[in-house]
Formats: C-alpha cells, sequence, structure tokens
C-alpha cells in the first residue's frame, strides 16, 4: 500500500473532527447551548451519566474500538515506513505448459530506458514499474534537449518505445504514465 | 504537500496506536479493580468533573482545537500544484504528459530562438503561461517584436498537443541602456 492517498484521507479527517470539536466546546463555552449548560461542570451532561449507569459495556466496547484503532494505526506506520509502490517481478504471459517467464521490472525499464536514450533530442530517461506485478503500470520520465522537436519526439515515443514495452508484456493497453521534461542545460 | 504529509501523518498514527493501547491497558486495568497503570486519569477525571464548561481554560483549548483543525484542513484541502499538463494521446492507455518546468522551457527556448530575443523568463501555471521575453533592440524595435514572439509561441504552444493549453501573455520588454 503506498500511503499518500491514505494520509490525505486521514489527516482531513482528523481535521475535521478537531475543528468539530473545538468549535463544539467554545459554543458551549461561551452560552451557544444555553447559559445554563455553560455554568456545568464537563460531565454534567446526560452522555456522562449514561457512561457512569453503563460503564461496563460502555468502556468493554471502546477498548474494542480503540483496539482496532491501535491495530490499524500500527499498519498505517508500516506502509509508512516500508512501503514502495515499485511492482514485483512481473510473469510474462505466455504458455505455462514448459514453465513461467518473469520479468524483473529493472530489466524492462532498463531496456526502455536504453531504447529512449538512442532517439533523437533525449537528454536522459527514466523509468519504474508500479502496482502489483500482476496489474503493473509502467512510469516513463523523459527529459529532452532544449532544442528538441517535442511533437515529434512524444510522437515516437509512444508509437516505438512505448509499443515495444507493451509488446513486451503482453499487454496492449499496459497503463503507462509518459511525463516529457526539458532539460536546463543550454545546448 | 506529499513530503509535509508524512511527518504529519506518522506523528499521528504514532499518536493513534498509543493512545489506543493506554485505553486498552486501562480499562482492563479498571476491569480487574487495580489503579491506573499508564496515564494517571483520576486527576483529569476529577478535573473534568470540577472544570464549568465557561472556564477561560475551556476556550483557550477551544481556540487552539480550532486554529488546529483549520490550519490541517488547509493544508490537506489546498489544491495541488499542476506539475504536469496532459498531452494528447494516440492510445488511451497512455497517459502522456509535459511537465510545468518543461512547457516553460521549451517556451523559453521558442522564444530565444526568435531573432532579436537575446532572453526570456517564463511561468507556467494551471492556466496561463506568461513569457516576458528580453529585446535586444531598444524603443520601438523591441515593441515591434511583440506580435511575431506572441505568434511564434502561440504556435509552438498549439504543436504540443497539450489537452489543456495554458493562455499565453507575451511581454517583449526593450532593453534598458
Amino acid at each position: 500500500m503506498h500511503a499518500d492517498r491514505t494520509n490525505r484521507f486521514v489527516l482531513t479527517l482528523f481535521g475535521v473532527l478537531v475543528l468539530l470539536a473545538g468549535a463544539a466546546a467554545m459554543t458551549a463555552s461561551v452560552g451557544g447551548f444555553g447559559t445554563a449548560f455553560a455554568r456545568r461542570a464537563l460531565f454534567d451532561n446526560r452522555v456522562s451519566a449514561y457512561i457512569g449507569q453503563h460503564a461496563t459495556w460502555v468502556w468493554a466496547a471502546a477498548a474494542f474500538i480503540c483496539l482496532l484503532i491501535a491495530l490499524a494505526a500500527v499498519r498505517w506506520i508500516a506502509a509508512l515506513l516500508i512501503s514502495t509502490d515499485r511492482a514485483g517481478d512481473i510473469t510474462v504471459p505466455g504458455s505455462e505448459d514448459q514453465g513461467t517467464t518473469k520479468l524483473q521490472p529493472g530489466a524492462l525499464t532498463g531496456a526502455l530506458t536504453r531504447e529512449v536514450g538512442t532517439y533523437h533530442g533525449v537528454d536522459a530517461a527514466r523509468g519504474r514499474v508500479i502496482g502489483d506485478a500482476s496489474n503493473p503500470e509502467i512510469v516513463l520520465s523523459v527529459t529532452a534537449a532544449q532544442t528538441a522537436d517535442l511533437p515529434a519526439l512524444h510522437h515516437r515515443l509512444e508509437t516505438e518505445a512505448l509499443a515495444h514495452a507493451r509488446q513486451a508484456l503482453g499487454d496492449p493497453d499496459l497503463p503507462i504514465q509518459l511525463d516529457l521534461d526539458v532539460s536546463r542545460r543550454h545546448p | 504537500m506529499r513530503l509535509l504529509n508524512r511527518p504529519l501523518a506518522f506523528i499521528l498514527a504514532v499518536a493513534l496506536a498509543g493512545a489506543g493501547i493506554i485505553v486498552v491497558v486501562e480499562v482492563i486495568e479498571f476491569a480487574v479493580h487495580s489503579g491506573p497503570a499508564v496515564v494517571h486519569w483520576t486527576t483529569w477525571y476529577h478535573w473534568a468533573s470540577t472544570t464549568k464548561w465557561n472556564a477561560q481554560v475551556i476556550r483557550v483549548w477551544s481556540a487552539v482545537l480550532i486554529v488546529i483543525g483549520i490550519l490541517i484542513l488547509a493544508l490537506e484541502l489546498k489544491p495541488r500544484r499542476v506539475t504536469r499538463l496532459r498531452l494528447r494521446s494516440g492510445d488511451k492507455a497512455t497517459d502522456a504528459a509535459l511537465t510545468r518546468s518543461g512547457l516553460a522551457g521549451t517556451l523559453r527556448a521558442a522564444a530565444t530562438g526568435i531573432d532579436g530575443i537575446r532572453g526570456a523568463a517564463v511561468t507556467v501555471r494551471r492556466r496561463r503561461a506568461r513569457v516576458a521575453a528580453q529585446s535586444a533592440a531598444r524603443g520601438p524595435a523591441a515593441d515591434a517584436l511583440k506580435q511575431p514572439v506572441a505568434q511564434a509561441l502561440a504556435s509552438h504552444l498549439n504543436e504540443l498537443n497539450l489537452q489543456y493549453p495554458p493562455r499565453l501573455k507575451v511581454r517583449v520588454n526593450a532593453r534598458r541602456r
């Protein structure tokens, strides 16, 4: 699991909860829920009374929910520290009668970047394979020289290099993200 | 944004894991009629039982929570900076794009390739690209360059085949003495 989306979702949820808690407490404090309520102690309300009367099961349920939250948080920490979006070895489709062929992502990106590197107007190329090994996606970043004909380079990349990558994996619909950049170096 | 989100997410995840475990431990300790184990929550319980909603401390902490909530939401909901401008692609499975800096670079190169232009500063935003070209000439000669430069850059931008090309704004500055 790559955690960027999870991070954003949970942080947004946390922000909403903190804002709502602060706004509710401020409203209660300034008398928004009635001046009588503002003069009461924090625990002098129906919810606290209910928890006090049913403490056994309420606290058991609270502990169970907290255990689930703690386990989810530990998984989140693990995803933050050790996860990667890079794919593992890819199985090349074909006849399984004589065994299976596994392709290392590095071999695929290496061949792809070497090919792209020979194209006219290309300064540098980097590639990586992301996602699940059974459903991979190639991300190819190409830095063109300032003098390069970008439309022609884009066309050549799509019709040659990317087509070759799809052919190698036997998947004509292989998703590929192509990022074209232009070198800062003057020719 | 991602770089800031990761440490924030890590701090929140550690706090949630820690708080969750402490609650579980304290509930078990309370169930077996033992005292507080990790956190002396009885002090907090006493404080919350005696502190009133209209106390100054509640207002201060409420304001702190509101500010923290607004800051986090502003950080998370702020539109992401555009880093890729999509190119029209002949293949549905290809997500091709020109980077923002790449577009700036190619516009700069196109501008400086025009006779009479010796430099250009380019800023690319989500919907607008500004080119400030520096003319080698002074006065009216520099003004005369504005139209050919704007035309050349518009044509260059058009040729790039961007899905949503930004609006181009070109300025030609005359050379100073």
